[in-house]
């Protein structure tokens, strides 16, 4: 890789600036392109991964209908999901900000959306674990043969518990591993990184967060609403 | 090193790439607008609102007559709403609109895929009462296994039955040669296995009910 360090005017570049493509692409749009097509990949295992858990709601859900609806009006509050969603949905938007921070370069724009980013995800994860698990710890409300919750509404609580609790854990780990690249391309936008030539890992961090909030848009009717 | 003046048609790097970056955005760079974003968020915001609304609905009045809103229903409305947010999520702020229509066609391999998971799960699962139809009976997993206990010793012993679709066509089978008695011999195969835990198996008793008569 070639560096040029110094740019016409004779000022020093950023890293943005100087940054060349892999010697094996015939310029920085291709190399773009692959690496999103490869991040949009493994974004598709991740669906699968969850396809897992909505494939065992839908197999219980067609087993105990009733039961099942009851079971989510009796355990989970909706305000608390509602509220999630509204978070997670403004992180989405806040990291198109970053991206079109990096696109009109603008660094301060990109490290103040991944900074709202980050305390959304936060504000996400606080709420998760201090409103709705620790309590249901303290309760017994636990998935399949823990559950000791005395007062049960119906016979399947166990499981419904089993796809709440692995499911929402699942995607809370994704959100945690979320706020850990985010505070990577956080700490790489500080030091320069990311221009309008070259904001590869920004724009694959910002596909891995939205589909992190795609799953939650279908987690939370399906588990806390109908 | 280059001086600055070179740095453009520094060789070994295609002119167009080296250009400065007000000049690269001019040229291919894709800057994301600001305020169509702004509104797909608020329509999502409102999309959520509105899926929190409809799960309430149990039911509303036209005249005179209740619509009573059933939980097969609500189930659709919230997963109509959830595809759409997820569509606007994809095509706006995952750039799929604006992208290489390689990645769409990765989203809707996935898709195809996660369809089929789910649709022959569910499938499976709303046809197994044609199976209970076939023997006249609830079908254990694993066929008519069942733990004998000796008499004399108390000893408890594992008996691996025959499978779950052999028992259902003997069953069929012997309700068929005598219709009369297809529903003893269903219970009979069921009691034999569960209750008495004798040594005969539970298809063979079935069998031999159903020719006996």
């Amino acid at each position: 890789m070639t560096t040029l360090p110094l740019g016409p005017a004779g000022v020093e570049l950023e890293p943005h600036e100087r940054y060349v493509p892999g010697s094996h692409w015939r310029n920085a749009k291709d190399e773009l392109e692959a690496a999103k097509l490869g991040m949009w990949l493994f974004l598709a295992t991740e669906v699968l991964l969850f396809g897992g858990f909505f494939c065992a709601y839908a197999f219980f859900r067609y087993l105990y209908p009733h039961d099942w609806h009851e079971a989510s009006r009796y355990y989970l509050s909706w305000q608390i999901g509602a509220a999630n969603t509204a978070v997670l949905l403004l992180s989405s938007f806040t990291i198109v900000l970053a991206i079109r921070g990096a696109q009109t370069n603008r660094k301060g724009m990109i490290l103040l959306n991944l900074a709202i980013t980050q305390l959304c995800a936060a504000f996400f994860l606080v709420v998760k674990i201090g409103w709705e698990y620790m309590p249901k710890i303290q309760k017994g409300e636990l998935p399949g043969g823990f559950f000791t919750y005395p007062h049960p509404h119906g016979d399947y609580d166990h499981i419904f518990m089993s796809v709440y609790w692995i499911s929402t854990a699942t995607h809370g780990f994704h959100v945690f591993i979320g706020m850990i690249v985010i505070a990577w391309a956080m700490w790489k936008a500080a030091a320069g990184h990311y221009g309008p030539k070259h904001y590869t890992s920004l724009e694959n961090v910002g596909l891995y967060w939205h589909l992190v909030d795609v799953i939650w848009i279908f987690l939370f009717p399906l588990l806390y609403l109908v | 090193m280059a001086s600055p003046a070179h740095a453009p048609h520094h060789p070994g790097i295609d002119p167009d790439e080296t250009l400065s970056s007000q000049e690269a955005h001019e040229h291919h760079v894709h800057v994301t607008p600001f305020w169509p974003m702004f509104w797909v968020f608020v329509i999502l915001l409102v999309l959520t609102a509105l899926t929190v609304w409809s799960s309430n609905i149990h039911s509303f009045w036209i005249g005179n007559t209740e619509i009573v809103v059933g939980s097969t229903t609500h189930i659709l409305m919230a997963l109509v709403i959830a595809t759409v947010k997820a569509v606007l999520v994809g095509a706006y702020f995952m750039h799929l609109k604006y992208d290489s229509p390689m990645n769409t066609a990765v989203v809707a391999a996935t898709i195809f895929a996660l369809t089929l998971f789910i649709a022959l799960t569910l499938g499976d699962t709303a046809t197994r009462s044609v199976l209970d139809r076939m023997q006249h009976q609830k079908i254990m997993p694993g066929g008519n296994a069942h733990i004998t206990v000796d008499a004399k010793t108390g000893m408890h012993s594992f008996n691996y039955g025959k499978n779950t679709l052999t028992v259902a066509r003997e069953n069929a089978k012997a309700a068929k040669t005598n219709p009369g008695a297809h529903g003893e011999a269903g219970h009979g195969a069921d009691q034999g296995a569960a209750d008495h835990g004798d040594a005969g198996q539970g298809g063979e008793a079935a069998k031999d009910k159903g020719s006996g008569h």
